[in-house]
């Protein structure tokens, strides 16, 4: 299945009221589409700590490292 | 370039900027897609582009005001169906191909973003064809269209997009830039997210696409020449030029421009075109058709004529053409500025020109070839295959189209079994990447897996070897109406040369030629060459050691192949499967090669091998070749029970090193290893006992045994490193082989089971496993050790032990050679060594350094058994 953008942007709001450790969890997601990817960029962009993927596939990964973003992210199993 | 680039506002490159980084994320998105994903996405397309075909033929005429209506659908309709029949059963995700036999797999990957360029020739078609590539391959595209064709091409853009992403493809897999300018291009071409210009229009785009200094596919302008030859169905050939011309009045630039037409049939070329609606020019009206459609100045088409139908040109040069003329045909009497018609010409106006012979039709297709249009594309109308093949030959196109048009016929998929496109490469005439039909895989980054494959191996000896004492009866078995013994005199004295007599059948018509006991001079083959032609011989006996035998292969060589050069022959090789020389097969005459052998250490009487001397050259030159080894091999221990003491030390070394170089070459397999083993077994058992008491007929017996048992296995497995060092030193110093050998052997064990400065590169060899085999050797002869690295020290002391009973030197400085005088020579011998094939199976690959050590450790003598396999036993955990 495809990561969910609103999901993700509901995230990003809890994030910033939350603060601490942020971990996504990529596990269930197959690919990610462009909304997905744009969302992670705000993410990366707004959120004031360093944020973990975890389950990231390797095509995903690859999907990241292409559009510049895989740098922005720490990856976990 | 920033010329160019300063005439964009902030807003237009903020503009283009969103451009890439909508295709840049479609196609990061997309690199993530199945091609059950891509497969699904492209057939609605296709359905979408072809349902949509007259629609957007419609818009592409009412923009660009060039072509006819329904060539524009037909080719819409190629650009789609015909482009779909080709890539739809093709996988272009993952692996797309695989060579099992070879282990080789092809993976596809996709390019990124793609910035492409299309024409106003075929805009919708180009257009409609790249979006299909580009899914087909997972990659996304920025179009710039040409200027005056922006709209239609957005517009078929615009439904293959809807299409593509409403059957899952990524959000901005395609967009196009709006009213594009030179500018525009030039920023895009440039911009560090585009992967790959795809620029298909005229010189200057495709030229900008590779001044970029970015991957282009850039396809450019064509001058199409047709060789329309005597031979050829003319019916056929006119309708075909016709189509071709006239489809879609001619703006497909591999449409046919100028046709050279043989004397025989200009005339009634020239009447069917008439008759079927073409309008024969006169000299004037060719005179007034030139001057209006190609610009003076330049050379260049009139854009006004372009993509115009006959009448309306003609209309506008003032011509009186009927109404239902197609085209204009205008003869020319030469190619060039002075024939403005012989350029290219994209509108229904087709040059003609009368030649009186093959060669001056196919000057004149070269000169048009070259006039713009190199590496396009190229027509012949023949049934003459040596004509087709020389027009084929001399011109430069990319495509040469045999008895069909032009340029539905370079499209590929309709006349010929090419590949359909809409790009057609030029090759580096027409200043491209490629010559082929631009297709998807000119879209894709094809990653080669490569697995590791063993070369093949062999293990090659002759068919026949009798061994054991008399084993020179089985002479008896091979008729021969004339036979000739090669031997050397000191051979025939001691006689056994009557003894071999005495085992050829009485009837058997026999001669002697008695040769110089040395390594053969070309000379001697020259005469012994002679000979054999004199007497017919069917049958050669060689009688004697290595340089006799050798001699005998050589003369059989020339005796059936007279033609060959042994110097030639003699060319070095690293692997003798892949090697430039080939040996002859022979002219199909049988001649029997029987090898007595009266040393036992060479064994030449088995090998593929043959040294002989050019003294003219002052060169050894060494042969190789399985075609050398001698059919028949008599290993008959009565013919070495006189051997001198010193003879039989030093070829029994000989034999000795042999084996145990083979048993540790990277070319060493099961079947090499079985005979080093046993040869080396028997050596060591044996050489002492045949040394201490030379008439004992069981070890000579097994020493024959064992130098032809080496023989077999270095004859597959090759020698080494010990080898190489001996040739350049017994040479030098005139020193036996076997001894030179034996001067080497300590020092040569102990720097191969040591840790390698360098490994030999060897398919075959999956660990480095020479001090194992020779711990194994070490096994087998009983020596003890508890570990590789004792075993390996015990084997090392035993050889030098062995040599000591066998009372060899035990160091070159024993032989009476000072350090000076060896310090002079090392340079040149390393040199020597190093240039020696014999190390190219060695395990360890030598430095010259480690060739110079060598040297001295055998010039110095000391014993290598202490030092010896200390390395190993560190790297002994990482062995597998």
């Amino acid at each position: 299945m495809t990561a969910n953008p609103i999901c993700l942007q509901e995230a990003i709001e809890k994030w910033n009221c939350a603060g601490g450790e942020s971990v996504l969890d990529f596990s269930s997601a197959d690919r990610i589409d462009a909304a997905t990817a744009r969302a992670l960029e705000e993410l990366a962009d707004r959120s004031s700590v360093r944020i973990t993927l975890r389950g990231v596939n390797i095509g995903v990964y690859r999907a990241l490292k292409l559009l510049n973003l895989a740098h922005r992210f720490s990856f976990v199993s | 370039m920033t010329e160019n680039l300063s005439s964009l506002s902030d807003d237009r490159i903020a503009y283009l900027e969103g451009l890439v980084r909508q295709g840049r994320t479609a196609a990061a998105i997309f690199s993530q897609f199945t091609q059950q994903d891509v497969d699904r996405i492209v057939k609605a397309m296709v359905l979408a582009g072809l349902e949509q075909a007259q629609y957007l033929a419609r818009l592409a005429i009412e923009e660009t005001r060039l072509g006819l209506l329904e060539d524009k659908v037909l080719k819409n309709m190629v650009a789609t169906e015909f482009v779909y029949d080709y890539v739809r059963d093709k996988p272009s995700v993952g692996v797309i191909r695989e060579f099992p036999e070879r282990g080789l797999v092809e993976v596809a990957d996709p390019i990124g973003l793609i910035f492409s360029v299309t024409p106003i020739t075929n805009p919708t078609a180009t257009v409609l064809f790249k979006c299909i590539m580009a899914i087909k391959t997972r990659n996304a595209v920025v179009f710039a269209p040409h200027p005056k064709a922006w709209r239609c091409c957005r517009e078929a853009m615009r439904i293959m997009y809807e299409t593509a992403v409403k059957h899952g493809a990524p959000e901005g897999v395609f967009t196009c830039v709006e009213e594009p300018t030179i500018p525009d291009n030039v920023y895009l071409m440039h911009h560090k997210d585009v992967r790959l210009i795809d620029a298909t229009g005229g010189p200057g785009a495709v030229k900008a696409a590779y001044g970029s200094g970015k991957p282009a596919l850039g396809v450019g302008p064509g001058n199409t020449p047709v060789y329309l030859e005597k031979t050829a169905q003319l019916d056929m050939a006119v309708v075909d030029i016709i189509t071709s011309k006239t489809f879609d009045n001619g703006t497909i630039c591999a449409s046919e421009q100028t046709v050279v037409i043989d004397d025989e049939i200009y005339d009634t070329v020239l009447q069917k075109f008439a008759d079927l609606g073409a309008h024969i020019c006169n000299e004037k009206e060719t005179a007034v058709l030139g001057r209006a459609v190609i610009d003076p100045e330049t050379g260049a088409m009139q854009p006004m004529a372009v993509g115009q139908k006959a009448t309306d040109i003609a209309r506008a040069c003032g011509l009186r053409v009927k109404p239902d003329t197609k085209l204009l045909i205008a003869p020319i009497q030469g190619v060039g500025r002075d024939y403005p018609l012989s350029v290219e010409k994209l509108f229904p106006v087709l040059a003609v020109y009368r030649t009186r012979s093959v060669d001056e039709a196919l000057r004149v297709c070269v000169d048009v070839n070259h006039l713009g249009g190199r590496g396009h594309t190229a027509v012949i109308f023949s049934r003459d295959d040596e004509i087709i093949r020389k027009f084929s030959d001399v011109i430069d196109a990319g495509r040469i189209i045999v008895n069909s048009p032009g340029s539905i016929g370079a499209l590929g998929g309709v006349y010929n079994d090419m590949v359909p496109t809409f790009s057609f490469g030029c090759g580096t005439g027409g200043g491209n990447s490629t010559t082929d039909n631009v297709n998807l895989y000119h879209y894709l980054n094809i990653k080669r897996v490569a697995r590791r494959t063993p070369a093949h191996m062999w293990f090659r000896v002759p068919n026949q070897i009798y061994f054991n004492l008399h084993a020179v009866e089985n002479l008896r078995q091979f008729p021969s109406r004339s036979t000739v013994i090669v031997t050397n005199p000191h051979l025939e004295q001691m006689g056994l040369v009557d003894i071999v007599r005495r085992a050829i059948p009485a009837e058997t018509p026999v001669r002697v030629l008695s040769i110089p006991d040395a390594e053969p001079e070309l000379k001697v083959i020259v005469e012994g060459v002679a000979a054999l032609n004199l007497h017919k011989a069917d049958q050669i006996i060689a009688l004697g050691g290595g340089s006799v035998i050798d001699a005998a292969k050589i003369m059989k060589l020339k005796y059936l192949s007279p033609e060959v050069d042994p110097e030639e022959l003699a060319a070095p090789f690293l692997d003798i499967r892949k090697r430039v020389v080939r040996y002859p097969a022979g002219n199909g005459t049988q001649v029997r090669l029987i090898a007595v052998s009266t040393t036992s250490g060479t064994g030449s009487e088995v090998t593929p091998f043959a040294v002989m001397i050019d003294k003219e050259r002052g060169r050894k030159v060494t042969l190789v070749d399985y075609s050398l080894s001698p059919d028949v091999a008599i290993v008959d221990p009565q013919f070495v029970m006189s051997m001198p003491r010193k003879l039989t030390a030093d070829t029994g070394i000989d034999c000795l090193t042999h084996a145990l170089e083979a048993g540790v070459s990277i070319l060493a397999s099961p079947f090499t290893d079985s005979n080093a083993m046993q040869a080396i077994r028997m050596a060591f058992k044996y050489l002492p006992i045949a040394f201490d008491h030379p008439e004992n007929e069981e070890a000579r017996s097994m020493m024959h045994n064992a130098a032809c048992i080496a023989a077999l296995a270095f004859s597959n497995a090759s020698v080494g490193v010990n080898h190489a060092l001996a040739h350049a030193f017994g040479a030098h110093f005139g020193v036996s082989h076997g001894r030179a050998n034996a001067l080497m052997l300590p020092h040569v064990l102990a720097y191969n089971a040591s840790v390698p400065t360098k490994f030999m590169p060897s398919p075959n060899q999956r660990a480095y496993v020479a001090d194992k085999k020779y711990a194994m050797v070490a096994d087998i002869l009983g020596l003890g050790g508890d570990t590789v690295a004792g075993k390996v020290r015990n084997l090392v002391r035993s050889t030098e032990e062995l040599l000591d009973r066998l009372e060899i030197p035990r160091s070159i400085a024993d032989l009476g050679i000072s350090e000076e005088e060896f310090g002079r020579a090392v340079p040149d011998l390393v040199k020597i060594a190093f240039d020696d094939p014999s190390w190219l199976s060695n395990p360890r690959m030598p430095l010259m350094s480690e060739l110079s050590e060598l040297f001295w450790s055998a010039w110095r003598g000391r014993s290598p058994a202490n030092a010896a396999a200390e390395p190993v036993a560190a790297m002994e955990g990482l062995r597998v």
